[in-house]
């Protein structure tokens, strides 16, 4: 069984169609990703899966639930956690509490009990502090704990972002151009880093337009052009594909991609 | 038939008042709070060059737009100019500040009292649609009427009104065009600041002055704002008059008491229902 | 680490509460304890603004307003039905907390300037009922001769409140509860999830946090104190009208929680500090009063737009780290933590 299926999920803005009758399924453990020119709708993909935005119409499974009506803020509980483009985090927090305040999903104690200090809100608190150091030992930012979020270099407030997405310990993970304005040095490691999410057994679902860490890094890629699934298949198979050649050459794309 | 009068003579006054907030949240995205100051410190200096030097009431009000307009471009270089691109509420509280200052040195130079200004229309009575109304009051609709038509005209036909539009929508587009974007603000406070000295000059001249008189048509302003869309001076029109109107019906109708509440009751129930504003396009979204 | 942590924060708070509770003896005068005590209520009155624009983002003008309520309520019930302090200020505090909580929902739904306009009119409108509801309020004659708190029998001796002295040990109280409350808000989820919310809305609902759930809690625990500070200025001043509680009110308190850095505990106790006391301090004559206000406000919003309390903050870790530094400690300090002002988002 798929962990995330759409089923013909479609999008209009006014008499705009920003996403057209999309169906693809995703597999437990695939790193998969979406890719397409710009203005192709994947991240208004994203913001349909995560509620960011209501479909107008189409379905969208997770694990057999349909979610496609639930409130935006209850989706971290079904198991996805997801990134922004232009890694959107609270920059004003530092690293620790940035991270902590993305753990909220995973609280047991309510918040009266926490604002006695019971002890099992300080043997929580203790928890979320240890696994938050473990994601930041994870993605190699734990000596950056307390430094402002928004002062760090940007390719680590792009790590800070899939940091925060990490601690909710999701099954999906979908990450929004994790890459954008990072160096070739920083790209290795993030795409190295995208393969040891998935080792953890978290199913990635990546929009991305370096075409090198696509290629690199996912097992089946979707691609989309005006909001339109045009073809899906594995990396070797979709570089061959004319229509993706077409649809890229077709818009302009730039030279990245070849 | 009174009540339409008097609805339309205070509806004049709420136009200008709001035409002049309107444009500099619309086009500069300020919320001028200090609004109700220039309109007090309007009423002011059309007050003493009347009662003092013995200027005619005409005359008062043009002279009190032109020391108005200079205050206004002071109060934006002082309040807005260091904190721009600064939150709305930076820029709200900085502009309370400018608020509290200029009503409190008003109110120790001037004095607490009430004061009117004299006008030569105030005691001559015309008849109008089967009623009697005072001259002044005719002449305060009407010179509404003219300012706004040409700030309408300005706006659409001038050169520098289109810098001021384009300025809304794009402030770099204005740096392309060749305009300093430091000059075009100051223009703006100049005007909104101008528009709201003649809107304290006929308010004083039909009721009463005081150091504290900016508060309640900056309140008045607010609702308007909302009702009428943040930016639209066809918005600022229909929302005054309309905000006039209603005011002056319920005081007759109803009660007087509650004058204020009934603006804010209206304002409350829009926003509650349209949380941006009746022709909002989501103002603060950041 | 923690346990010495630990102990050094209470140890914080017992001196200085300890200190608060000797000040009328060392400072002494019925007039300095008349300003001690004002200066608890607008602690509290501004610990609430505090909680909905320091911590939760949003520009409340209607807090004069709230204020009101707590007074009014009090007030009434103790006049007209002659009911105990002790049963109107639980009352009076619920009652207002109830009506910021209804109102809430709807207000809530709008945000940013707009928000700022929906309290600023929801302000004028209690004031007009204040001043017009003549029939309950009195209207702009007030409400007078209201009671001092009802005796405390405790067997052996009875404590009265008709004095200064055991006023401000009730203020103080309650200025510490507020205190506390707020402190455990700031250091638990709640707290975060409010400032992830002033943070970045749709990241917080991302991570779960519904926002309007936490708004409605804020501006029902920011109505609590407001309503708590009117109940507790009713019974001192006994005498209440309208004027105390309009928009004057509202910029009073937000010209407090701005100055003494919004979303700092200790902020409003800073911005208390400096507008009530430094102006009485220096003798100012009172027409003077407003005017010294608007430039400390319009000073510190120009060159510390994040208040004072955040500069002092920010000035201390530079000293500590500095020290540290000089202990060759390598590693980066840990600089502003907890002292974001009101305008990071």
């Amino acid at each position: 069984m798929p962990i995330l299926e759409l089923q013909g999920v479609t999008k209009t803005f006014g008499g705009l169609t920003a996403v057209n009758e999309l169906s693809f399924e995703v597999q437990k453990g695939d790193i998969l990703g979406l890719i397409g020119p710009n203005g192709a709708g994947k991240t208004t993909v994203f913001n349909l899966i995560t509620r960011h935005l209501n479909c107008t119409g189409g379905k969208v499974i997770f694990q057999g639930h349909d979610i496609t009506n639930v409130r935006m803020d209850k989706i971290i509980s079904f198991g996805i956690a997801r990134t922004f483009q232009g890694s959107r985090i609270f920059r004003n927090l530092t690293v620790l509490e940035a991270m902590l305040t993305a753990c909220y999903s995973k609280r047991k104690t309510g918040l009266i009990l926490d604002l006695l200090n019971s002890a099992r809100a300080k043997n929580e608190m203790q928890q979320h502090t240890e696994h938050a150091i473990e994601i930041l030992k994870f993605i190699g930012l734990e000596e950056r704990k307390n430094d402002q979020a928004g002062n760090l270099p940007y390719a680590h407030q792009s790590l800070v972002g899939i940091g925060m997405a990490l601690v909710a310990e999701p099954q999906l993970l979908l990450l929004d151009e994790p890459i954008a304005g990072m160096n070739p040095q920083e790209t290795l490691e993030t795409m190295e880093l995208i393969r040891k999410i998935n080792g953890r057994g978290i199913t990635v679902l990546l929009v991305e337009h370096n075409m090198t860490a696509v290629m690199g890094v996912c097992n089946r890629i979707v691609v989309m052009n005006y909001g339109e699934k045009i073809v899906e298949g594995t990396p070797g198979e979709i570089m061959e594909h004319p229509a993706v050649i077409d649809a890229y050459l077709g818009s302009g794309f730039d030279a990245r991609a070849s | 038939m009174q009540e339409l009068i008097n609805g339309l003579v205070s509806g004049s006054i709420y136009v200008l008042f709001a035409t002049g907030l309107t444009i500099v949240l619309g086009i500069l995205d300020i919320p001028n709070f200090v609004h109700g100051e220039t309109f007090m410190i309007g009423a002011f200096t059309a007050f003493f060059l009347v009662a003092g030097l013995g200027v005619h009431f005409i005359l008062a009000t043009i002279i009190a737009m032109l020391i108005v307009a200079v205050i206004g471009v002071v109060v934006e270089k002082i309040s807005f100019k260091p904190l721009r691109g600064a939150p709305h509420v930076t820029l709200l509280i900085s502009a309370i500040a400018m608020m509290l200052f200029l009503e409190n040195l008003a109110s120790l130079l001037w004095g607490n009292y009430n004061r009117t200004i004299d006008s030569p229309y105030t005691k001559q009575v015309v008849s109008f649609l089967g009623s009697t109304v005072s001259s002044q009051r005719l002449l305060v609709v009407l010179m509404a009427v003219l300012l706004i038509i040409a700030l309408q005209l300005f706006i659409k036909k001038t050169k520098l009104g289109m810098a001021i539009r384009a300025m809304g929508q794009n402030p770099e587009v204005t740096q392309l065009m060749g305009v300093s974007i430091d000059r075009l603000t100051s223009f703006i406070f100049a005007l909104s600041a101008a528009l709201s000295a003649v809107a304290g000059s006929f308010l004083g001249s039909l009721f009463t002055l005081n150091p504290h008189m900016g508060l309640e048509p900056l309140l008045k302003g607010v609702v308007i704002l909302v009702l009428g869309g943040m930016g639209s001076i066809v918005g600022a029109i229909v929302g005054g008059l309309g905000l006039g109107l209603v005011e002056s019906y319920t005081a007759q109708y109803l009660t007087s008491a509650f004058k204020n509440s009934v603006a804010f009751l209206i304002l409350i129930i829009i926003l509650v229902i349209k949380p941006t504003g009746l022709f909002g396009q989501g103002g603060d979204q950041h | 680490m923690t346990d010495r942590r630990l102990r050094n924060t209470w140890i914080t708070w017992i001196i200085a509460i300890a200190l608060l509770a000797l000040l009328p003896i060392i400072l002494g005068g019925s007039y300095i304890l008349h300003l001690l005590i004002i200066s608890c209520i607008w602690i509290i009155l501004a610990q609430g603004l505090n909680i909905i624009l320091g911590y939760t983002g949003l520009l409340s003008l209607g807090q004069g307003g709230m204020f009101g309520i707590g007074a009014y309520v009090s007030a009434l019930l103790a006049v007209k039905l002659g009911w105990s302090f002790w049963i109107t200020m639980p009352l009076a505090t619920t009652a207002t907390a109830l009506l910021g909580f209804i109102i809430g929902y709807p207000v809530l739904r709008t945000r940013g300037i707009y928000f700022a306009m929906v309290t600023l009119g929801l302000g004028v409108i209690l004031s007009e009922i204040f001043n017009n509801w003549i029939g309950v309020t009195r209207g702009p004659m007030g409400i007078g001769d209201i009671p001092y708190p009802t005796p405390i029998n405790l067997g052996f001796t009875s404590i009265a409140f008709d004095s200064k002295i055991t006023y401000y040990y009730l203020v103080l109280a309650a200025l510490i509860l507020v205190m506390v409350v707020t402190y455990r808000i700031a250091k638990t989820t709640l707290g975060r999830a409010l400032i992830a919310i002033k943070e970045d809305e749709v990241l917080a609902g991302t991570f779960g946090i519904f926002p309007p759930k936490f708004k409605i809690i804020a501006f029902t625990v920011c109505s609590a104190f407001s309503g708590l500070a009117g109940c507790l200025y009713a019974h001192y001043i006994t005498f209440i009208s309208p004027e105390s509680f309009g928009v004057m009110a509202s910029i009073d308190a937000l010209v407090i929680v701005v100055v003494g850095s919004a979303g700092m505990v200790l902020g409003p106790a800073l911005g208390t500090i400096i507008l009530i006391l430094v102006p009485e301090a220096l003798r100012f004559a009172s027409e003077y009063r407003m005017l010294v206000y608007a430039v400390i406000l319009g000073v510190v919003i120009m060159y510390m737009p994040q208040g004072l309390g955040c500069s002092i903050g920010r000035l201390a870790s530079k000293i500590v780290s500095g020290r540290r530094v000089a202990n060759a400690y390598i590693g980066t300090s840990g600089s502003n933590q907890n002292l974001r002002g009101a305008n990071g988002s």
